[in-house]
């Protein structure tokens, strides 16, 4: 009798401190990573790999206690008189966090590779983990002065990583996104200040903070701004028209923090933390009654089109696949703004699904820039045969982000759609498709130029006319000798060797693409799991 | 007397007799026991933190057991707790880097080398007893050598004066702090060489006025009150009748006058930028991150334990607010368009002062109708006063601790490249990645950015503000930062790319390069650290000060 | 007994100016050693207005007496430490041809003359 009530009472006390553990997780290892010599590569990467692991491990033993019997452990701290840091695990926390930690450890290893033989290694890598804490931080973040504090965090720490190269160019954009991302931060930051003296700290609630609601239904003007204040800080993370400007400028990046940055990390901390503020702390009804849903539906829709047509002229692949991100991460800002249960599952849904979808094209698109130095479009002649898994896994991507089934992302802008026509705003289906023919627009073209096109043995002249052109991986020169070796050896063949490290988490994501799209009716599967938030929010 | 009231004196007293006995004593024992006392001084404080952070009890003393108002009375509350952490923790740091490396410490004339067979010195490592004052600079050209080994008595009388101050329960102990740090301060800003004396003296003319000032100030509050004891001094104001009020006033505005003298608040500020970027190495953090917060520290406790608020205080809060207003928004642009690094961050700290005087707004508005009230929140004046109190002690707190390690950092740099002009020393940060960091932690801090100390103090400082209605204050706080940043990026991401030109690029003395250990950078990052981690401890800030509060 | 009030706040009234007219010396002269004198100047003023406001209670207040000493013994202090440097500075103004010499080896030095040169 005392025995199985004993342990009750540690998991229940073990329970509080998870989401501190998982945050601590992180941190640790930036501590151990930052003092390491570059030259000790193999501990490292056990380091960084061995800690992804157990994060992900932990996320997986969180998922059955907290999505399906309603376990909520909590953590908090006092911070400042009168409130408290809170780290709590609900469902949509658990969600982005899946995400995260699982992609941060495709892209840790990827990032080992990509990254062999070059400078900084334990200031990335250290950056990197600071970056998982931010992330993770957020996710289990449960009120929004936490929420703020990591998401300031996370600016902070991606700004070394947006630099690491270190030349002029990067420094430029490091410093572009730092400019953009910060003023948001303080826009927030004000919203949130703001916001808490009027309706003291503001917990995470489904269907809204309770001080909130009250300030929404007795001051709406005030309301209303703060939204617009919180709301258009975090629109520049998630780069809404017209913010968006710090985005396709960060291409410089290394690719691993491209991949990153787009799928996971900065864009998708600010759809996550829209997502917060509309559903968590002001509740979609009151949200919806102070009439600020529609104007940022309209937005979204804007971006999504916008982006779309962008990356249609964009010639070179990092920048396209950079607008291709602005358009796409705007359909979660749309499946909230919609109002709808279905609509806001599929907006979730796709926060998940673009994430697989578009880590694997940039992941590829630094298979290509590393390999075979290609940058443009037009240099992408023959690549299917030339590299033939990467570029199976470019077009599973490709296919994704089009909405073809049966991958994940035909399933979020289905759902997506349904959700449109439910709604009050069925003109959005419009946008949708109109959004996907010109994906197809920009995606089918490439992967035509890639698998019908004779490949162009002698591009090595043209590609280093574009490397120093584009002059952002000018660190490469060494692998350019590299791989210039590899060609004269594979003479005979067309293919050219596909480096293991860097191949295989692109595999692994392709092949997620396909299989979350497959999967998605079953439990606990990414559609499932943002159906069953999405009822949460609508009660 | 209790451990903890010994421990208390000593926190005073045994820096100033390690001064005392330093002053007499070649250079290498003055290093040895300048180490010493900095790692006693912590094992002192860690007693009186106790009882007033967990205990919540004000310590109390009164030195050779002699009662106010004539004895001599330290007291210990948890303002003073705070400040004297600031000072224990800072000066520790400080001491370790001084101690390590030198040559941070000065530069001195030594006579020239007939005088000396051995030939250069080492990194003071001469052993002559007083160097500076045998060298006479007019009639015998001597050899500029860097490293002065006056450095430690006067850095420790320093330190006592700074702990001395913080502790003090009477206005005449305050006084004669003051007075010490301003001394020493003034005397370690000469030790940069003939550079810094001009900016020495300057800094001495405006210590001396300050400090009149004070005196003034303090002989109308014995006239009035018959006392020195803080407490006593308050507790008789506070019943004192009509017509005493306007000496009192006058006493307010004179100490305030004279105090934001001594911490450099626009417009007075001018003479703090040639003493805090030609100070040396090692001299330049102590200014910024201790030296200036002893008039912060007065001016708070003169402000809200012994003068009572009043509506005639309205003209002074006012224009001590754009005062401050002024220097945060002044201070950051003027920063912006520095070209050499210690000069931008000293006109950070003229920035930085600005926010600790917006604290005189929310003094004024809580007396000046109630505070607005909000849904649901219950807020009191006295409410709005403690959570400016700690906004500002936290940013003063954070200041210090960031502030400590940026200089140390750019001291560092300085040093070693012998410029610290930002262009010339594009992509030096390469080579000192835990000074690099420092500084971006540090400046993380500096900005006020989450997570930080100063951030948190701007959080309680804009909470305040807004409960008070001074919305104007969070624009300056908004404003502040944004600029901050800028100057802050500006200031640091030189150092991380390589020059384009390679012609500019500074070339590193290879005979310093050996003294450019790992130990030398420890300190800046531990400093740096703290700036992050005390962010975590807005809340026991928060309890701390309300030990021994007036409300 | 109107007659000492009147007494004192004589003294208080000439410590005031002694002490204003010396901080509009020391503010506007650019020599080195008037500014010194003028801060002793305003030393006077303020001890002065001390002793002052010590008389004017009913008997002499020994607290202000001794604020009055210590104050003394701090302005001595200062003008010491303030004799020494403006010697030094004008040490080095003496000797043009080392002067020139170290603003090679040291670049703050002409800086600092223009900070001087602004407040002036």
């Amino acid at each position: 009798m005392v025995i199985p009530e004993l342990m009750e009472e540690v998991l229940e006390v073990s329970g509080r401190f998870v989401p501190l553990v998982m945050v601590l997780l992180s941190v640790t290892a930036a501590v151990l990573i930052f003092p390491l010599r570059e030259q000790s590569v193999r501990l490292r990467s056990t380091i960084n790999i061995g800690l992804a692991v157990i994060k992900v491990v932990l996320v997986a033993l969180l998922v059955p206690p907290v999505v399906v019997e309603g376990v909520r452990p909590e953590f908090s701290t006092p911070f400042l008189p009168g409130l408290d840091l809170v780290l709590r695990v609900d469902p949509l926390a658990l969600f982005f966090a899946g995400l995260s930690v699982l992609l941060w450890l495709l892209t840790t290893i990827y990032a080992v590779g990509y990254l062999e033989g070059k400078t900084h290694r334990s200031r990335f890598f250290g950056f990197f983990s600071l970056c998982v804490t931010a992330t993770v931080g957020l996710s289990f973040s449960g009120n929004l002065i936490t929420f703020l504090l990591f998401y300031e965090l996370l600016t902070l720490v991606t700004y070394p990583l947006v630099a690491h190269w270190g030349n002029p160019a990067s420094v430029r954009a490091a410093r572009l996104y730092l400019r953009y991302a910060l003023t948001g931060g303080l826009s927030v930051l004000v919203g949130v200040v703001w916001l808490t003296m009027h309706a003291g700290p503001v917990d995470f609630t489904e269907g809204g903070a309770e001080g909130v609601v009250e300030l929404a239904r007795q001051e709406p003007m005030q309301a209303t701004v703060i939204f617009v204040m919180l709301v258009g800080g975090l629109a520049v993370k998630t780069a809404i028209f017209p913010l968006h400007g710090w985005l396709p400028a960060a291409m410089v990046a290394p690719a691993p923090v491209s991949a990153l940055l787009h799928a996971v990390a900065v864009v998708k901390a600010g759809a996550f933390g829209i997502v917060r503020v509309i559903d968590d702390v002001y509740g979609v009804e009151a949200a919806d009654s102070l009439g600020v849903l529609s104007p940022l539906l309209v937005m979204a829709c804007v971006t999504v089109l916008f982006g779309s047509y962008v990356a249609l002229r964009q010639q070179d692949l990092k920048r396209r696949l950079a607008y291709s991100t602005v358009s796409q991460v705007s359909y979660i800002v749309i499946g909230i703004t919609l109002v709808d249960v279905i609509a806001t599952a599929g907006g979730l849904a796709h926060l998940v699904h673009q994430g697989i979808m578009k880590i694997t094209l940039f992941f590829c698109a630094g298979l290509f820039a590393e390999v075979l130095h290609v940058h443009q479009v037009s240099e992408m002649r023959g690549l299917g045969r030339r590299m033939p898994w990467t570029s199976a896994a470019f077009t599973v991507g490709a296919f994704g982000m089009i909405g073809l089934p049966p991958t994940a992302g035909f399933v979020s802008k289905w759902q997506l759609g349904q959700g449109a026509l439910a709604s009050e705003h069925p003109w959005v289906l419009l946008v949708l498709l109109a959004s996907t023919l010109l994906n197809a627009a920009y995606f089918l073209p490439v992967v035509y130029t890639m698998w019908f096109h004779a490949p162009e043995l002698d591009d090595e002249d043209g590609a280093d006319g574009a490397d120093a052109a584009d002059g952002a991986e000018s660190a490469d020169a060494a692998d350019g000798a590299d791989s210039a070796d590899d060609e004269a050896d594979d003479e005979a063949e067309v293919a050219v060797r596909e480096p293991k490290v860097l191949l295989i988490p692109t595999a692994v994501t392709a092949v997620l693409v396909v299989g979350v799209g497959l999967i998605a009716s079953l439990p606990l599967s990414p559609w499932e799991t943002a159906r069953i938030i999405a009822e949460g929010v609508f009660g | 007397m209790s451990l903890t009231q010994s421990a208390l004196g000593a926190l005073v007293l045994l820096p100033l007799l390690v001064a005392a006995v330093t002053a007499v004593l070649p250079h290498t024992p003055r290093r040895t026991l300048g180490v010493g006392t900095a790692l006693v001084l912590p094992v002192l404080l860690a007693p009186v933190l106790w009882s007033t952070a967990v205990d919540g009890d004000v310590v109390d003393l009164a030195l050779g057991g002699y009662e106010p108002p004539l004895g001599i009375r330290l007291r210990a509350d948890g303002l003073s707790a705070a400040f004297l952490t600031l000072s224990v923790v800072v000066g520790t740091a400080i001491t370790a880097y001084a101690a390590v490396l030198p040559h941070s410490t000065g530069r001195r004339i030594v006579s020239p080398p007939t005088m000396q067979p051995e030939g250069p010195a080492g990194p003071g490592g001469g052993a002559q007893p007083e160097p500076a004052e045998q060298a006479a600079p007019a009639d015998r050209p001597g050899v500029w050598r860097p490293g002065h080994p006056s450095f430690w008595p006067l850095w420790l009388a320093c330190w006592s004066g700074l702990n001395a101050v913080f502790l003090s329960g009477d206005l005449f102990n305050t006084y004669v702090g003051l007075e010490l740090v301003g001394m020493t301060a003034v005397a370690l800003v000469a030790l940069g060489g003939r550079s810094s004396w001009q900016a020495a003296l300057r800094y001495l003319f405006v210590a001396v006025l300050g400090s009149l000032l004070l005196l003034i100030g303090i002989g109308l509050l014995v006239s009035i009150t018959g006392t020195l004891d803080v407490l006593q001094a308050g507790a008789v104001l506070a019943d004192a009748p009509e017509e005493t009020r306007p000496a009192a006033v006058l006493a307010l505005c004179l100490i305030t006058v004279g105090m934001c003298l001594k911490v450099a608040l626009v417009p007075f500020h001018t003479w703090l930028i040639p003493a805090h970027a030609g100070a040396p190495s090692a001299v330049s953090p102590l200014l910024s991150a201790l030296v200036i917060k002893a008039p912060v520290f007065v001016l708070l406790r003169v402000w809200l334990w012994v003068v009572p608020a009043g509506e005639d205080l309205a003209v002074l809060t006012v224009v001590l607010s754009v005062m401050g207003a002024a220097a945060v928004v002044g201070g950051s642009v003027l920063a912006l368009r520095q070209t050499h690094l210690k000069p931008l961050i000293a006109y950070s700290t003229v920035a930085q002062v600005g926010y600790w005087f917006l604290f005189a707004a929310m003094v004024g508005g809580s007396s000046s109708g109630s505070p607005e009230g909000l849904p649901g929140v219950d807020i009191t004046e006295d409410d709005v006063v403690s959570s400016a109190l700690v906004g500002t002690v936290a940013m003063a707190l954070g200041h210090g601790l960031a502030k400590a390690a940026m200089f140390l950092a750019a001291g560092f740099l300085k040093d070693l490249y012998g410029t610290d002009e930002m262009d010339r020393l594009r992509g030096v940060g390469q080579h000192h990645p835990g000074l690099v960091m420092a500084m971006g932690l540090s400046a993380v801090g500096l900005a006020g950015l989450p997570i930080s100390l100063s951030f948190s103090g701007k959080w309680m400082l804009t909470t305040s503000a807004v409960a008070a209605g001074h919305y104007w204050a969070v624009v300056v706080i908004v404003i502040g930062t944004i600029l901050s940043a800028a100057y802050l990026v500006r200031a640091i991401a030189p150092l991380l790319v390589e020059s384009e030109d390679e012609g500019t690029a500074v070339e590193v003395p290879e005979w310093q390069l050996e003294h450019a250990s790992v130990l030398t950078q420890l300190p800046p990052l531990v400093l740096g650290l703290l700036t992050i981690v005390a962010g975590f401890g807005g809340a026991l800030l928060g309890d701390l000060l309300t030990v021994g509060a007036p409300w | 007994m109107t007659e000492v009030v009147s007494t004192v706040q004589w003294y208080l009234i000439l410590g005031t100016v002694v002490g204003i007219a010396g901080t509009v010396r020391l503010m506007l002269t650019r020599d080195l050693m008037a500014r010194l004198v003028a801060m002793n100047v305003v030393g006077i003023g303020s001890l002065l207005v001390l002793l002052a406001l010590g008389a004017a209670a009913p008997e002499i207040d020994p607290v202000l007496s001794a604020l009055v000493i210590t104050g003394l013994v701090i302005t001595v202090a200062f003008t010491g430490v303030g004799a020494v440097l403006i010697r030094r500075i004008e040490g080095i103004e003496d000797t043009q041809e080392e002067a020139q010499e170290d603003a090679q080896e040291d670049p703050q030095e002409g800086r600092e003359d223009e900070d001087g040169g602004e407040r002036g």
